[in-house]
Order: C-alpha cells, then structure tokens, then sequence
C-alpha cells in the first residue's frame, strides 16, 4: 500500500568537503571497529529540523519556503538519496521522479535507451517496456530525435523527455522539484493535465517557488522555514501564509507564528531602505507635514503640509507625488498632481483615493514628494505597507480591474 | 549486486564498445589481449633468463594475467564510486553494487585474458582438465581475496585520499616482487616475500597449477583465510555505511 510518513525529521549537512570526510571517517571508526572518536572540527548545518508529515495514495502534497528552507532535502530523504539524521521515515512504493530536469539521462544514448535503461533497472518486462516506450516516446513529443543522442538535445527537449519518463513509468510517490518551471505553455499544460490525472493513484510531492503552480498541483501545502515547518494545511492557506509571514520578511529568523493571528499581525516597522534615497525635508521651505495611509482594497492617503509662508512667487507650481516602491525598490506606481495649491495659503491639505490599487502580496512603501518649482523640497518615506495574500494565485505584477463575460453575457462577474 | 542492475551495467557496456565505431567488436577483443601480448613479446626477446620447465613467454602469459585480475580487484573499487556514484541514488543499489559495478564491463576483459593465456598455454602444452580447472580456480580465489582488500581500500581512500596514491604507487612496485614477468631471485632474504606477498602467492601457485607443477599451500590457505575473513567483515558491516556514505557523496 502506498503511503509515506515522516515524524521529527532531522537532516544535518556538514559544511564543508573536509567535514564530511571527518564524519565519513567517524562512522568507519564506529561501524567498523567500534571506536568512539569526538570530532569537534564537524561544522553542521540542520537543513531540515523536526518535519513531520503524513501523505496517503490520491494525495499532494507541496513544500513551500524559500531557498535553503528544507524543501528539496526532505525530497532526497523521501527519494532515498540522503538518510535522516534522527526521526523516522517511513516510504512505501516506489519513489522516482525529478529532483533536477534531465538528471539521470546519459547523454550518450538515445531517448529511447535511456527509457529501456530506467526500465530495465525498475524491472519492468519486456512486453510492459514496450507499452512504456510508445507512451514515453508519444508523451514527449520528440519525434525522431527520440532515437537521437540525449547530448544532441536541447534543454527543453531533455525536461521533456526527463518529465515524460517520471510520469510514464510506474512509481507510487512521484516526486517533482521545480521541474514544471521550464518548458513551453503548451507542454506544461500537458504536463498539468497529466500529473492531475495520475495523482489519484500516486503521492505527489511539489516543490516550486511559483505559487500558482503549487496551487494547481496540490491539496496540501507545508511551509517550510530554515528546515522548520511552520505550517501545514489547505495549500491556499499554506500559500497565504508564506507570502503574508515568509516571503516578505526581510530578517532571517524562523518564526512559528499562529496562522489565524499571523493575519492580525501589525506591519513590521517602518524602515529606511536606500532605494528612496534621497530624503528630505527643507525647513525654509516646509515647518511640517502630515499623511495618513490607509490601505484596503485600494489606498487612501490624507495629506497636509505647513508652508514657511504663504507665497514665494506667485506663479510657482507646488507639484505633490505619492510614489508607491515594492520590497525591491521598484517604482509601481505613482500618483503626481501638478500644482496642490490653488489658493494663497500657507497649509497644503487634501486627500489622494485610488479605489484600486492592484497589488500583490507583499511589503511596500509610500513615499510623499513635493516640489516647488523645479526645486524638492520635500521627500519622505510615509509608510511601510503590508499588502496581504487571500491564497489565491497572482499573476504578473499587478492585478487589474476587469470583468469576465461568459456565453452570453449574461454571467458578466466583476474579478 | 542486483542482477536487474548488472543486466543494466552489461547493456551500458555493450552500447558504449558500439560508440567507438564499426570495429568496435573487434577492438573489444583486441584492446584486453594488447597488454598480455606487449608482455609476451619480453619472452620472445630472450630478454628475460630462461625458466625451468617452461618457456619463457608463457611464464610472462600467465603471470601478467593474473595480475591484471588481481590488481583490478585492488584498485577498480575504489574507481568504481566515482564512476557509478550516480546510480547508487538509487534504493535498488547497495554499496557492494557501487563497489562492484565495475565487475560486468572488466569481466569481459578479464575472461578474454583468462582464455587469451589458456590457448597461448594449450598451444604449446598438453593440458589436463584438472589444471586448467585448478588454475581458473585459483585465480577466481585470488580475485576474491584481493577484492575484499580493495572494498576496505576504496572505502578507506575516501577519507585518506593519501591511502589510495599509496597504493596505486605500491602496485607500481610490486610487480617486481611477485614473480609477475620474471621469478624472484633464491635469495634467502627474499623468501619472506614469497608468504607475505599474496600478489606473489596467488600468481606463483596459479602458474604451477597450469603447468602442472607444485605449489605451496601454507601460504595460499593463509591468504585465503585472510581474504574470507575480510569477507565475511565486509558482509557484515559494509552495509552499515551505507547512509553515511550516500551523506558524503551527495
């Protein structure tokens, strides 16, 4: 019966090649001689600190966290390619899959004899090889190149031929680690459609960093923090919870934060980030400044600013901007008013409302920008915003206002 | 080993003879026989001083035969995880298969050198069943007393890479002291060399046994005892690394 658990899972790495070779040499000490040698030179690295989990046949399962987070270890470990280091891990089926595109191809032999090759070494017969071979060969969709040496193919063609021999042949956990992130549209959506197809009858296990396709993939979701799972649930809470309390997190410490309060957390507070450099404030100019952000589904900011005097020249604009940056510095957007001040006075006031403001999950930063003339005389950070995921997937950079009109118009609904 | 995996290692070394062109059947049966035969050519050569009851390119025949075979057993193990590491990934896989996926492809060399040496010999002797038997025989004992010491030596040069050029360059040498390509002087101070080398053991008793001359047997059943109980170690605890060794290749 197919199934996989896994309790307190712990994964060392040493460092470095020398370390290894320490350990190595340790357990040939223990195992062998049965001599205890401490070796306090190890320097260890946890990759993956007390995982547990449980997935049954017709399940996915996907590791969500970023890099370095645990994910494909915990596949090595479910592959057998590593050993955990404490916990238990209990795999039964047969495990293939893709850690890497193409691995395991040998490129001086043709598509189809490194099909007959996985085959032969899975002990498939003959009579089931060939069925294997037409189905692999049709799946791929390599033509006659699939009598071809492996070295004479592209990149895309190897990820092809890679992907069609994990899904055509029969393992019970199929394991997938960003395998899906390459190749064209078309032969991903077919790639898709055949994972969803044999999911019912196999444990699959996901890894990627595009939350879409995790979502398109899998039931269940575990996020992983620096080896630690700090979540595991529904994939659409999973994914909501790694993009709200991991993926914009500047720091690097792990955190097991509650899920349901993980959305009531308050926004980290407002720091200086270089790329809204430079800020200032001239006092001959401008006494003070005030804004409030508020932000839902659009952003509504409410601005004053106190003038040293009531007129410098009469025909100087008071240009007024509220540039919003992403995490990475990136301008999204901007909101610029060519001259706030129509009247004589000395206090600049009003209200800036974008109904929408399309964002995607993430951290984001409002910035206020005055200019007398062609002269800044004011540009300071205003806040640091939180833009919180519901778990569904994004799409490029922004989400637009738009509606969908189906058959005949008469299921018009507004996205 | 698995046998679904040495099907495998078997297939992967035929289709790699056909890479190497047309004549590539031709070259696998030609390229083991070239060394054996670049050796025979020191007899013929007269190079070498004459042996008594045998002529003196057969003497070289047999002895370089058998160490190919037992050098191989030495020093492919410990060539093998480099090469085959990639499979060992796999469950299906064990550590003595890693250790041992180099058996298939030089098995083909070897056996044609086994043959290649018994018609040279048949040409020019008349040749009992019995020592032809006796002499496969002690061959495959030796190979499998020198294969259990290259499993710990591949096993050891992994964390003492300095433990692996040691021996590669001891080989080197002691081609000179095991009676390979020409007999061991009667000095008397080199008479513990003829017990405490089993290169010279097993070669020496092998080519009497093909000639149908006498061999020492002390000597030969202390190496082989050697060599069972390294076995049988091995069967015992080689197993056990396994984790730890995976952990260091990958």
């Amino acid at each position: 019966m197919t199934s996989l658990r896994a309790q307190n899972l712990v994964k060392r790495y040493a460092i470095s090649s020398a370390s290894r070779r320490d350990v190595l040499r340790r357990e040939i000490l223990r195992n062998w001689f049965g001599l205890r040698v401490a070796n306090k030179q190890v320097r260890y690295r946890e990759a993956v600190r007390g995982v547990t989990f449980e997935v049954a046949k017709g399940e996915s399962l996907a590791f969500i966290g970023r890099n370095g987070a645990g994910k494909s270890t915990i596949l090595k470990l479910v592959m057998g390619i590593l050993t955990a280091d404490e916990g238990r891990l209990e795999v039964s089926g047969a495990v293939g899959g893709l850690i890497e595109l193409g691995a395991g191809l040998d490129v001086s032999k043709s598509g189809e004899e490194n099909v007959i090759d996985r085959a032969g070494l899975l002990g498939i017969d003959d009579d089931r090889l060939q069925e294997f071979l037409g189905s692999i060969e049709d799946f791929a969709e390599l033509g006659d190149q699939f009598y071809d040496p492996v070295g004479t193919y592209s990149s895309g063609m190897k990820a092809r031929l890679g992907f069609a021999i994990a899904v055509m042949l029969p393992f019970d956990i199929m394991i997938c680690d960003e395998a899906l992130s390459v190749g064209d549209a078309r032969f991903a959506a077919k790639c898709l459609a055949k994972v969803n197809e044999l999911k019912k009858d196999r444990i699959f296990l996901f890894v990627s960093h595009s939350m879409a396709m995790v979502q398109r993939f899998c039931d269940r979701g575990i996020v992983l923090d620096k080896g630690v799972a700090v979540f595991s649930g529904d994939v659409t809470e999973a994914v909501a919870y790694y993009e709200d309390n991991i993926l914009n997190r500047g720091d690097d410490t792990p955190k097991i934060i509650d899920f349901d309060r993980a959305y009531e957390s308050e926004p980290a507070p407002v720091a200086s980030r270089s790329f809204l450099e430079p800020l200032l404030f001239n006092t001959e100019k401008v006494t003070e400044w005030h804004a409030e952000v508020g932000v839902d589904r659009g952003i509504d900011i409410a601005w004053s600013i106190n003038l040293t005097s009531v007129r410098s020249s009469p025909d100087v604009q008071y240009r007024l901007g509220f540039p919003v940056f992403g995490g990475d510095g990136t301008m999204q957007f901007g909101c610029a008013h060519e001259n706030v001040r129509q009247t004589d006075t000395e206090v600049l006031s009003g209200k800036l409302v974008i109904p929408r403001h399309g964002l995607h999950p993430g951290v984001y930063y409002v910035v206020i920008s005055l200019f007398e003339g062609m002269e800044p005389i004011l540009r300071q950070l205003v806040k640091e915003i939180r833009i919180s995921s519901t778990g569904m997937p994004y799409f490029g950079s922004y989400s637009v206002d738009h509606s969908w009109i189906l058959g005949n118009g008469e299921g018009k609904q507004d996205a | 080993m698995n046998r679904k995996f040495v099907v495998f290692l078997y297939r992967h070394f035929l289709h790699s003879q056909r890479q190497e062109g047309g004549l590539w059947w031709f070259w696998m049966v030609a390229l083991p026989i070239v060394p054996l035969a670049a050796y025979m050519c020191l007899g013929f050569l007269k190079i070498l001083p004459h042996q008594e009851g045998i002529p003196r390119h057969l003497y070289i025949v047999i002895g370089v035969t058998g160490w190919l075979l037992f050098t191989d057993a030495i020093l492919q193990p410990g060539n093998s995880i480099g090469r085959f590491k990639d499979y060992f990934v796999r469950d299906e896989v064990s550590i003595s298969g890693l250790l041992g996926a180099w058996l298939p492809e030089r098995s083909v060399a070897l056996g044609l050198q086994i043959l290649f040496c018994l018609s040279l010999v048949a040409w020019d002797f008349p040749l009992l069943a019995i020592q032809v038997l006796s002499f496969v025989a002690l061959l495959l004992l030796g190979f499998a007393v020198f294969y259990s010491f290259g499993q710990v030596a591949a096993i050891l040069g992994l964390v003492s890479p300095s433990l692996a050029n040691l021996l590669t360059v001891s080989i080197r040498f002691l081609i000179f002291l095991s009676g390979v390509v020409f007999p061991l002087p009667a000095a008397e101070a080199l008479d513990p060399i003829r017990v405490i080398n089993p290169f010279y053991v097993f070669i020496d008793a092998s080519r009497n046994a093909l000639i149908g001359m006498p061999f020492d047997l002390v000597p030969l059943a202390v190496w082989c005892g050697v060599g069972l109980t390294v076995t049988l170690f091995l069967r015992w605890r080689l197993g056990r690394l396994t984790p730890y060794l995976r952990n260091y290749l990958f």
